[in-house]
């Protein structure tokens, strides 16, 4: 087999001597190799900090800072679909006449109701 | 007058029942925008339909987060959903995308391109389209065994005329029309036969839907409003605080994984659609109008709302069930054990 391999290295298509070329020593092949992972990790790390600095540095929170969208409790439901049917109500005057949209509203003696628990607790 | 322990347990009470009156006027004054829905029995349910659970004040006090440096302090609460705005150092960003970011690449190249494989075997006949069993089925399985049940309000009565059908009801429902423009239609309903679990009917705004109709019109909400919903409620559920190190860096490495996946999915998820649609799986328009990004953000701002009626599912969906029953367990461990996940509630992560 290893007579075929030297065959083959000697084949005339060759203007050298394949077998007399000097091959690059264990530590230069490490070493070119471990630069060029490093370069390309580098210029990926390099591009990542870009995407990074675009969308994350200086225009997010953490979670502990008080202005952070997530640093308050998780919002309840109550608060958008009042808006959303304030602008309804706004767009059509059908609902003017609409029970099920007012009847909701929290009544004086709930409202009272509310305050005077509060005040006890 | 009652003793304040039963005082404070009526608070909630009366806050919870608002809330569900505030849906419940949602739908009816929707339904009463379109003739279709005038002799809609389901819409008259609506109306009569009466809150039937009630709040746990015990399992509220068990999901409740531990206070962590100034997060998730006092009772204040957010003013909507948000899915893409926590800060991720650079180094654990650096990391997500050198261990999740290829990953899911390739995941979906290598998804797109079974897909454009399988278009191309379809197109010169060498595949046939694996043609749906019953798409009343499906529809019914969209609503009952996904998270589009907590949509579910009202079902008819016991010797209803039409059976036992439960209606879900999606008020203000946003979709994409054949031009691609973003619409939101007043009210999307749809009726599902509990006893056989298939599609009855349904209707959006004016329009009678056929079940196929229905069905795109679901599963196209289960991936873009319905699904965002639960991204974002996911950064309530997250601490990626550096001290975590130490406390619990399992939870810390994964609030990184979520933060970094809320990002990809919200700001580099439209990034792609160009490319799908050079590549003939995405009509052309979605990238040029961004119809998706106003419909994640619809069902961003919109919230989850009250769903505790669908214990009435109980019975008929294997996915409630299960919720339902796991629920309480997973609260009792999570109050054992929330020291371990400061600043995250135990309600986010049993949200359908």
């Amino acid at each position: 087999m290893s007579s075929f391999f030297a065959d083959v290295l000697k084949i005339d298509s060759f203007p050298f001597d394949l077998s007399q070329v000097s091959m690059p020593s264990v530590t230069t092949i490490v070493a070119g190799t471990v630069t060029a992972i490093a370069v390309v990790f580098a210029t990926y790390a390099y591009w990542v900090f870009t995407v990074w600095e675009e969308n994350f540095s200086g225009h997010r929170l953490t979670r502990t800072s008080q202005n952070c969208p997530s640093n308050k409790q998780p919002p309840t439901i109550q608060r958008y679909v009042v808006r959303r049917r304030a602008t309804r109500t706004r767009k059509s005057h059908i609902f003017l006449s609409c029970r099920y949209i007012w009847e909701d509203a929290p009544s004086l003696t709930a409202c009272v109701s509310v305050a005077v628990i509060t005040c006890l607790l | 007058m009652p003793p304040l322990s039963q005082l404070v347990f009526l608070l909630p009470l009366s806050h919870a029942f608002f809330r569900f009156s505030i849906t419940q006027s949602s739908i009816v004054a929707n339904a009463e925008l379109h003739e279709t829905f005038k002799n809609c029995e389901l819409i008259a349910d609506v109306k009569t339909k009466q809150k039937n659970w009630r709040e746990n004040a015990v399992l509220r006090e068990r999901s409740k987060a531990v206070p962590f440096l100034g997060a998730m302090d006092g009772e204040k609460r957010a003013d909507e959903l948000n899915m893409d705005h926590i800060y991720i150092r650079y180094i654990d960003f650096l990391w997500g995308y050198i261990f999740i970011g290829p990953c899911s690449y390739f995941l979906w190249l290598k998804g797109t391109f079974i897909l454009r494989a399988r278009q191309s075997l379809i197109k010169h006949g060498l595949l046939k389209y694996k043609e749906c069993e019953s798409i009343e089925h499906l529809v019914g399985t969209f609503c009952l065994e996904l998270s589009q049940v907590i949509n579910y309000f009202a079902k008819t009565k016991t010797d209803s005329e039409i059976g036992n059908v439960a209606g879900f009801f999606f008020p203000d429902f946003p979709y994409v029309d054949n031009d691609m423009n973003y619409k939101v239609a007043d009210l999307f309903a749809v009726d599902i036969d509990l006893d056989t679990k298939k599609f009855v009917k349904a209707k959006l705004d004016d329009m009678d839907l056929t079940a196929m109709q229905a069905a795109i019109l679901l599963y196209f909400n289960g991936i873009s409003a319905q699904h965002v919903k639960l991204h974002a409620m996911a950064n309530w559920g997250i601490n990626d605080h550096q001290s975590l190190k130490e406390l619990n860096p399992f939870l810390r490495q994964n609030s990184v994984v979520t933060a970094i996946y809320n990002y990809f999915g919200y700001s580099t998820f439209s990034g792609f659609l160009k490319t799908w649609e050079k590549q003939g799986l995405l009509s052309e328009g979605w990238s040029e109008k961004s119809p998706l990004i106003k419909v994640f953000n619809h069902g961003i701002r919109d919230g989850i709302g009250q769903h505790g009626n669908i214990l009435d599912l109980m019975p008929h969906s294997r996915f409630v069930n299960f919720i339902v029953k796991t629920r309480a367990i997973f609260m009792a461990q999570f109050a054992l054990h929330k020291h371990l996940f400061p600043g995250i509630d135990g309600e986010v992560r049993t949200v359908p």
